[in-house]
């Protein structure tokens, strides 16, 4: 078994280009005791460093990594590309305000996934010697195909999946055609199985260190089984992939009670990797012409150019406010972000409950940026939701369970099964967008609407644990299905929409509104009233200037 | 281990359950045509109406077994295959029908809307008991009542057939059938126009 795994690992690590590499490498110095601070985003603002980290012994240590799969760093690749570069890893300052202010100098690491030819080894030892004799605290160091394969090795057979499925899990995945959507359950059955999220003994057994290492697993394992995605840019699969990671590492935070300072290189390392595909996914969006994607033929089949569409501008919607939220400094990009949302949102799709926080990132944008559309995005979902899903509808909705990529079939016309299930007459997202009607002061609206909204039941579910929002499935907790009274005040609805503290919500949630609206989109049957209003007026309070209030009431 | 052919014996395994789910809604009968919901996570479901109050359904298990001697397992052709399937879903499809009517018979007897006929033979009068008792809503355009469905013994059919038959032909019963009609349409006007938002 973990001879085969041993095989996924080198093979992985023998095609990885140095993009596709950063996220795995930075798991295994986090295994290592390294707490990483810095990844890069391999923009036109690199500066030499790749990756900034502080090791165990409290040393800065700055990594510039070069891709050489099946190869070797040779002379003239040294000579033309990389020597210049190492000289600023070496020699530059590392400015960063979460390392330490110190006068000892950084250690620099060359990162290579292949060897180095034997010329280069001379030429790095003769420049080390070279700064020894100056008196420098210059040094290069190395790290190679051979180390590299074996940290992965290293961080132990235990940890690596064990069991059959699992490791069948991990191969499927990794031998995924990496242009398809990412199979969710199959990635979060791997997550979930190497966290101990469902194997409450074996985790009551694990000392912190072996949590520290499962950590470490699972980010590794995240980035192998992506790795397919990542070689065919396929940035929102890696997206859904690293959120899913990150919300699973917070759950096993929560119920193993583990101290997230021990672990927090992993969130880290997952935490930028989401924000990391974003900004990538941002830079091929501006270089396009069209959003259509493989053979224009098919790609012309309703409705999956509209279905694309619906997740790029809900994605590139939030994509901004965690700019804002991060305080990036403001530039031609977001010009371009809004710009993007503005022309293209008028072809998305509301092909199911799953995409209305897709649509709700959208209208948080546009309020944000003060653009009348967002009445309308909103005033219509409420509508929408009234209408499609009425009792005895056979236009319904269906659930948030059901995925675009699931219900595409089904309006295509290619699906060959029913759905055995039924959405009419009730609705899991009517309650948040009318909730959001409420707090933008739209009486009239819900006046118009509220003997259709009354005939809908405002589903739910009611977590038995905070952190149980945030995992895939939980086996435990209450479907609940609630009516609204038939005659109800308005003062009574704007009390209800007012609540905003989101006590059911878990903590890591509530850690980034960006990351929230993020999870929501991938995992959108975890959308609910309380988050949404949660992520509402968190908005709210970051746009308003600090001793200022400012709400804006548009009539839809 | 023995020759084996997973992926063949996925293929009829789902061609089973498709069949099981057919015989299945085919025996139900009209109960087979109440929407369905799936669970997709969590061990509990509650509803709570629009006048507060709340309903917790518990999960019941419904099960079947089907069992194969050595010997038949040599000689079994698909059609005998198909006939254990279908007693299966005969068997499933009872027990959700008693289960559903147990839980209609508690609900209607919190209520206090069941009407006892003491083992006394249907009656339109007895129906027309019945229909006083419950909330009838009409349809919005053609504003004719949405009557509900009657479940019975086959071997009760006719006989019901011609006693209802009696509330249009029979003056007394056409004429308290109106009159409940009537009543329970201004009910539903003021139900419906109730659904207001105010303040």
């Amino acid at each position: 078994m973990n001879g085969l795994l041993e095989k996924v690992i080198e093979n992985w690590l023998d095609s990885a280009s140095e993009k596709t590499f950063q996220e795995a490498f930075c798991a295994m110095m986090a295994a290592e005791g390294h707490t990483i601070v810095h990844l890069t985003r391999h923009c036109a603002m690199e500066l030499g460093k790749d990756i900034l980290s502080i090791s165990s012994d409290g040393r800065r240590c700055a990594f510039q990594l070069k891709g050489n799969p099946k190869s070797r760093l040779t002379l003239r690749q040294w000579r033309d590309e990389v020597s210049a570069q190492v000289i600023d890893l070496v020699a530059g300052k590392l400015v960063h305000p979460s390392l330490p202010d110190t006068s000892e100098h950084h250690r620099s690491f060359l990162v290579t996934n292949g060897d180095l030819d034997e010329e280069v080894t001379r030429a790095i030892d003769d420049m080390n010697g070279a700064w020894k004799q100056q008196g420098l605290p210059y040094k290069l160091e190395v790290y190679v195909r051979g180390q590299l394969l074996a940290m992965a090795k290293s961080l132990g057979e235990k940890l690596w999946p064990a069991e059959l499925n699992d490791a069948k899990t991990l191969l499927e995945l990794f031998l995924a055609n990496g242009r398809s959507s990412l199979d969710k359950e199959k990635f979060v059955s791997l997550i979930e199985s190497t966290l101990l999220l469902q194997d409450l003994d074996k985790a009551g057994e694990t000392s912190v260190s072996g949590w520290k290492r499962l950590f470490s697993s699972a980010t590794l394992l995240c980035a192998v089984a992506t790795s397919n995605y990542r070689k065919q840019n396929n940035h929102v699969a890696e997206i859904e992939a690293w959120t899913l990671l990150l919300s699973h590492l917070y759950a096993a935070i929560d119920q193993h009670s583990i101290d997230p300072k021990l672990v927090a290189s992993d969130l880290q390392i997952a935490r930028d990797a989401v924000y990391n595909c974003m900004h990538k996914l941002y830079e091929e969006l501006v270089t396009r012409d069209s959003l259509s994607e493989g053979d224009p033929l098919l790609d012309a089949q309703y409705p999956l150019l509209k279905v694309r569409t619906t997740w790029l501008v809900g994605l590139m919607s939030v994509f901004y406010i965690w700019r804002r939220e991060l305080d990036e400094p403001s530039g031609e990009i977001d010009i371009k972000l809004i710009d993007f949302c503005r022309t293209h949102h008028k072809n998305m799709i509301l092909i199911g409950e799953s995409v209305i926080p897709m649509f709700l990132s959208t209208h948080w944008l546009f309020k944000w940026v003060g653009i009348e559309e967002s009445s309308l995005l909103l005033g219509g979902l409420l509508r929408g939701l009234c209408e499609l899903n009425a009792p005895r509808s056979e236009k319904a909705l269906a659930s948030p369970y059901y995925s675009s990529e699931q219900l595409i079939p089904y309006f295509a016309g290619v699906a060959t099964d029913p759905i055995e299930d039924s959405f009419g007459g009730s609705s899991y997202a009517i309650g948040s967008v009318m909730d959001l009607c409420v707090r933008s002061n739209w009486k009239d609206l819900l006046q118009a609407t509220w003997p259709d909204i009354t005939r809908i039941g405002f589903k739910s579910f009611q977590y038995e644990t905070p952190s149980d929002m945030l995992r895939w499935r939980v086996k435990n907790g209450t479907n609940t299905e609630v009516f609204q009274p038939h005659t109800q005040t308005w003062n009574s609805l704007v009390k209800s929409a007012a609540g905003h503290d989101g006590p059911s919500i878990p903590v890591a949630l509530k850690s980034s509104v960006g990351f929230s609206i993020i999870y929501i989109m991938v995992c959108a049957f975890r959308m609910n009233s309380d988050i949404v209003r949660w992520i509402d007026e968190a908005l709210l309070t970051l746009q308003t200037p600090k001793g200022k209030g400012s709400t804006k009431a548009i009539s839809p | 281990m023995l020759p084996d052919y997973p992926e063949i014996k996925e293929k009829i395994a789902n061609l089973l359950s498709d069949r099981l789910r057919r015989s299945m809604a085919e025996k139900l009968g009209f109960l087979g045509q109440i929407p369905k919901s799936i669970i997709q996570e969590g061990n509990r479901h509650v509803l709570i109406r629009d006048d507060g109050t709340t309903q917790e359904t518990p999960y019941q298990k419904v099960s079947s077994s089907i069992s194969i001697t050595h010997d038949e397992m040599h000689s079994m052709e698909t059609n005998v295959l198909f006939d254990k399937i279908d007693s299966a879903a005969s068997e499933l499809a009872s027990q959700q029908a008693m289960m559903t009517f147990k839980t209609i018979d508690n609900e209607v007897s919190q209520a206090g809307n069941s009407v006892d006929a003491n083992g006394a033979p249907f009656t339109a009068e007895l129906f027309l008991n019945g229909l006083e008792k419950i909330q009838l809503d009409f349809d919005w355009v053609t504003q004719r009542p949405m009557l509900p469905s009657l479940v019975a013994h086959p071997s009760n059919m006719e006989k019901m057939k011609l006693e209802l038959s009696r509330l249009d032909e029979d003056p007394t019963c056409r004429s308290r059938f109106e009159s409940i009609i009537a009543k329970k349409k201004d009910e539903w006007i003021a139900r419906e126009s109730n659904r207001k938002l105010v303040g």
